[in-house]
């Protein structure tokens, strides 16, 4: 498998002995568009902050470009620079005092020329709507506004995988859109994405690839279609599935004699309705 | 409230003063705020508010976000005035040709009014150069003509990039801290504890009580922000971007010859 990064029996536990992850294994498609899942507590996060090397794992191997991982100077370095992570938190994540230096940060640390990180910085301060902000102390940003900042500093390092815990929590209709649409955009340009996200909805309209974390442990890894039309599945691990299927679910049980997988989508849930429809 | 007035608070331009090196502006309000404490008597510290005046006019800025910078002070400044109006600062019995008023155990001297107007200006001339620097100087370039400045320190193991970058994440983290202490404060106030009344016992646990979160809160950030530094490739100082020199121009440097001039002119009035 063509993986860009590859992760086997992956360990790891916090300080105070919180087991996070449980023999994590799991396979991110190069180009892909991969959505991670899970409950409050599943180890999202955790897994996140594992796939660029900021947390070491206590056992299990990870593989970036078919290249073992080891912990070195140099190792960190090319990895950081290739796997950029864009925090859950936004507050945790921007630490300087003005936005435009925030997303200078990344670019620095890589040691570019001065005017290319410039060039860079601005940038990401277009592609991500945050020019008006650059001169604002990021603690007066709103969390939306915050958090576009906080992904135009990975933008800014022009990482291969861009991997986004929760991007659009907390986002209005509006904003989740910009971002999606930002990240269509990065996707074309061949970055590849991993993002932890909660509303399935999402992930139906979005993903390629699914991964479902349960308590540390992968339960699940492939084609969106394979999991989100399961609902007693969903239920069971503290998901909700997307709309569509549980209005195919309900209508069912209703006595509608709706046939085949459940629909991901609006527009195949309508086309199944008007199928089943009694004709007059 | 503490919340809404922010030092850091840039705000973008092209005046002369915006484009000014930043490493002449930081000696200069360096060197104003030591000028400052060497004058003696209420004159030349009034006089010193001139050069101000100019900068502030070379800034372009409305004088009114000078005056609004200095509104979180205006208390301070009127403690301090009083204080030194109701003579407490002398010891001996004041002269009685000096002495304006008497308010029952406090006497209002000219003497006291003159150092409490000295100390008023002195404050207000340093909070304003203070304000003025960073209202036309980006947190980037403050940061950066501070490593700069530092810069031949590094010679001797100083750690001029750690102690820039310190300043920068200080100025971002402050009004945060502060925001933090406020909502520790309520949720606190709102379960009836509070270390403003009450016997001093039940004062001093209340303000044990806020100080143990703050301190965990800030110990938590600080591995927060370790994190989120690491995460996006922060090995140090080495290996990072190197910026190019900062460019100083002629009109820099005249200024900082006058501002050399007019220290060693105070100096030496001050020791004749
Ligand atoms: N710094 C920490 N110290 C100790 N335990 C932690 C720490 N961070 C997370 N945990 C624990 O690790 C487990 C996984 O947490 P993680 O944050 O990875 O979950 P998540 O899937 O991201 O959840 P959410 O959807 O709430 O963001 C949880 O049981 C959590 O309590
Ligand atoms: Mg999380």
């Amino acid at each position: 498998m063509n993986g860009m990064l590859t992760l086997r029996d992956v360990h790891f536990a916090y300080a105070d002995g919180t087991p996070a992850l449980q023999g994590v294994s799991l396979d991110i498609p190069r180009g892909g568009k991969t959505a991670i899942v899970g409950a409050n507590g599943a180890g999202k996060s955790t897994l996140f902050l594992t796939l660029n090397g900021t947390l070491r794992p206590s056992q299990g191997e990870i593989k970036l470009d078919g290249r073992l991982m080891t912990y070195g100077r140099r190792d960190l370095e090319q990895w950081r620079r290739q796997v950029g992570l864009v925090f859950q938190d936004p507050d945790v994540q921007l630490f300087s005092a003005s936005v435009e230096q925030d997303i200078s940060f990344g670019p620095l640390n890589m040691g570019l020329t001065e005017d290319e990180v410039r060039r860079r910085v601005e940038e990401a301060l277009i592609a991500t709507g945050t020019e008006p902000l650059r001169n604002r102390p990021v603690h007066a940003l709103s969390y939306g506004q915050k958090k576009r900042v906080s992904i135009a500093g990975v933008y800014a390092m022009q990482p291969d995988v861009m991997v986004l815990d929760e991007p659009l929590a907390w986002l209005d209709p509006a904003g989740q859109q910009e971002i999606l649409a930002l990240l269509a955009q990065l996707h074309r340009a061949g970055t590849t994405l991993v993002m932890a996200v909660h509303q399935m909805d999402v992930v139906a309209d979005w993903a390629d690839m699914v991964i479902v974390l349960q308590a540390g442990q992968v339960i699940y890894q492939g084609a969106p279609q394979g999991v989100l039309a399961q609902q007693e599945r969903l239920l069971s691990v503290g998901l909700t599935p997307p709309w569509p299927v549980q209005v195919f679910h309900d209508l069912r049980l209703a006595g509608l004699p709706l046939e085949g997988e459940p629909p991901l989508t609006r527009a195949a849930l309508t086309e199944q309705i008007v199928r089943a429809w009694p004709k007059k | 409230m503490s919340g809404n007035f922010i030092v850091g608070q840039y705000i973008p331009g092209t005046s002369p003063l915006h484009k000014l090196d930043p490493r002449t502006k930081l000696i200069m309000v360096f060197a104003y705020t030591i000028g400052l404490f060497f004058l003696p008597t209420w004159l030349p510290v009034l006089l010193a508010g001139i050069p101000l005046g100019i900068a502030v006019y070379a800034s372009r800025l409305p004088w009114r976000y000078l005056l609004l910078g200095l509104r979180p002070l205006w208390i301070l400044l009127v403690i301090t005035f009083l204080l030194h109006l109701l003579g407490g600062s002398s010891t001996a019995p004041p002269a009685p040709e000096d002495v304006w008023a008497t308010l029952g155990p406090w006497t209002i001297t000219g003497t006291g009014a003159a150092t409490g107007f000295t100390t008023v200006l002195r404050l207000a001339w340093l909070f304003s150069a203070a304000s003025l620097l960073t209202l036309t100087t980006s947190p980037m370039m403050v940061t950066h003509g501070l490593e700069r400045l530092l810069g031949p320190l590094k010679r001797w193991r100083f750690p001029a990039h750690e102690l820039a970058m310190m300043t920068s994440i200080a100025l971002r983290f402050i009004p945060t801290l502060q925001e933090e202490m406020d909502k520790i404060i309520k949720a606190q106030a709102a379960r009836g504890s509070s270390w403003r009344y009450g016997s001093w016992t039940r004062r001093a646990q209340a303000l044990v009580a806020l100080m143990v979160p703050l301190l965990l809160s800030a110990l938590r950030r600080a591995d927060d922000l370790a994190v989120a530094m690491e995460a996006r490739g922060y090995q140090g100082g080495e290996g990072r971007t190197a910026h190019h020199p900062l460019q100083m121009t002629r009109i820099d440097r005249w200024l900082l010859i006058i501002t050399a001039l007019a220290g060693i002119t105070i100096i030496l009035w001050r020791w004749a």
